[in-house]
């Protein structure tokens, strides 16, 4: 499977555990990798997602919450 | 964290958040987690690499202790591999001098506030505004993209990202940014009209500004959850008598370089180097970290748009709210530097950009390369 097949795959159930609000391609020490944001760490979210998945390697990382935005009064 | 104006200040401030962020915002649960900095770091200094891992083994736990506020990697003054650990105060108890051998550098930074907040007016409640070392003054003849742009029926600032031409005709001329400057997320009528500097920016604060241009076209954000959206972008008819319209960037003191974008756009690549000129920020660079971004944005009030096939730059200095609208180019020194994005969103420590073919492809228009 190509990564963005896998993405594909996971994206959808992956967004649903609370915490998680994205994903994406990214590189992991040269090596393409899935990247999946969140927006705080939890115990839960490193319980369900996995480390490897289709061979590519996951890698989690935090936002925080993402925001459209300009200064506003 | 403040935003700094002068050119070493601004060196220091990116190389301090590039330390930081590889504790302080990026350490998760999972020890293998990465990001652009920490590779940067890498890259400069290998021997470095080493003491991340040991750092990353150690950042939960020193995370707990009170008073410590995030952990990095760097140097000691003699060149030998460092770990930070930054505190909130002085005399933090329980802090160790050395960790699986590496020394530790202990550093009070104070509590840190939103030098980069998020870009929303939700997270800004409660919290301090960026002080804009960008563009927010008048700049109508020439009027240079960069510059603080907003709707007349709302006091905010986004930014005008470059001229566009109607792809039909080459003969109309438009401004390019976000829906949610221009066309207040959905809310606007075709027409409204379009301001610079936004209101944010007038003096007196939200008194009416100058009409440069009206709202023409807009890519509708649908909230459902279910939906999938690519965009947040709109183009706004230059008004007539605003002749002197241009694509260029503001002229700007090094290292900020001055430019204007090529018509010719360029997809994103992991690991492309790239810039932006904006209202809030200015000129900043950065690089892109993931493509193909699955993302759920909020546009406060609860309401949240679940993007797709976005561009994600990781970075705490890349841009702040009121960059909105800036376009994302290559990093290049010479020539007309390629389009790549459209930012539109971001966090404490990342940025969100629409990729920009698709953005004039919906839009029917051509970028001026002028």
């Amino acid at each position: 499977m190509t990564i963005s097949e896998v993405l594909k795959k996971h994206t959808d159930s992956w967004m649903k555990i609370p915490g998680v609000i994205g994903t994406g391609e990214g590189e992991w020490h040269g090596k393409p990798c899935i990247k999946v944001f969140t927006k705080h760490n939890s115990k839960i979210i490193k319980k369900k997602i996995p480390k490897v998945a289709d061979g590519y390697k996951v890698v989690l990382e935090k936002t925080g919450k993402v925001e459209a935005g300009k200064p506003h009064l | 964290m403040k935003i700094f104006t002068h050119p070493a200040k601004w060196f220091l401030s990116f190389a301090f958040a590039a330390l930081l962020v590889t504790g302080t915002f990026t350490s998760c649960d999972n020890k293998d987690n990465t990001s652009s900095p920490t590779a940067a770091i890498q890259i400069q200094n290998p021997n470095l690499s080493h003491a991340i891992d040991i750092q990353n083994r150690h950042t939960e736990a020193l995370m707990l202790i009170d008073g410590v506020i995030g952990t990095g990697t760097g140097l000691h003054e003699d060149g030998s591999p460092a770990i930070y650990i930054f505190t909130s105060r002085d005399n933090v108890a329980g802090l160790p001098s050395t960790l699986e051998g590496i020394g530790t550098r202990i550093q009070n930074i104070g509590i840190v506030t939103a030098g980069i907040p998020g870009m929303s007016e939700g997270n800004y409640k409660g919290s301090a505004i960026p002080q804009a070392v960008g563009f927010t003054g008048i700049d109508r003849n020439p009027m240079h993209s960069g510059f603080s742009i907003g709707n007349d029926n709302e006091c905010a600032a986004g930014t005008i990202g470059c001229v566009v031409t109607d792809n039909a005709t080459h003969s109309i001329n438009y401004l390019l940014s976000n829906n949610h400057v221009f066309a207040r997320v959905n809310a606007a009528n075709i027409g409204e009209r379009i301001d610079q500097q936004g209101r944010y920016d007038a003096i007196p604060q939200c008194s009416q500004t100058g009409q440069v241009a009206n709202l023409s076209k807009f890519v509708t954000i649908n909230f459902n959850r279910k939906a999938s959206n690519v965009l947040d972008c709109a183009i706004a008819q230059i008004s007539s008598g605003i002749g002197n319209v241009t694509s260029q960037t503001p002229a700007q003191a090094a290292p900020a370089i001055q430019y204007t974008p090529s018509a010719t756009t360029l997809a994103a690549t992991v690991g492309l180097n790239v810039m932006k000129t904006g209202r809030t920020t200015g000129f900043t660079t950065g690089a892109i970290s993931a493509i193909n971004v699955t993302i759920s944005v909020s546009y406060g009030s609860g309401k949240t748009a679940k993007f797709v096939n976005q561009i994600y730059i990781s970075s705490t200095t890349f841009s702040a709210a009121g960059d909105s609208g800036s376009l994302i180019v290559e990093a290049v020194n010479t020539g007309n530097p390629s389009p790549v994005g459209l930012l539109f969103a971001g966090s404490a420590n990342s940025t969100i950009a629409n990729p920009i073919g698709d953005v004039l492809t919906a839009l029917g228009v051509s970028i001026v390369p002028q």
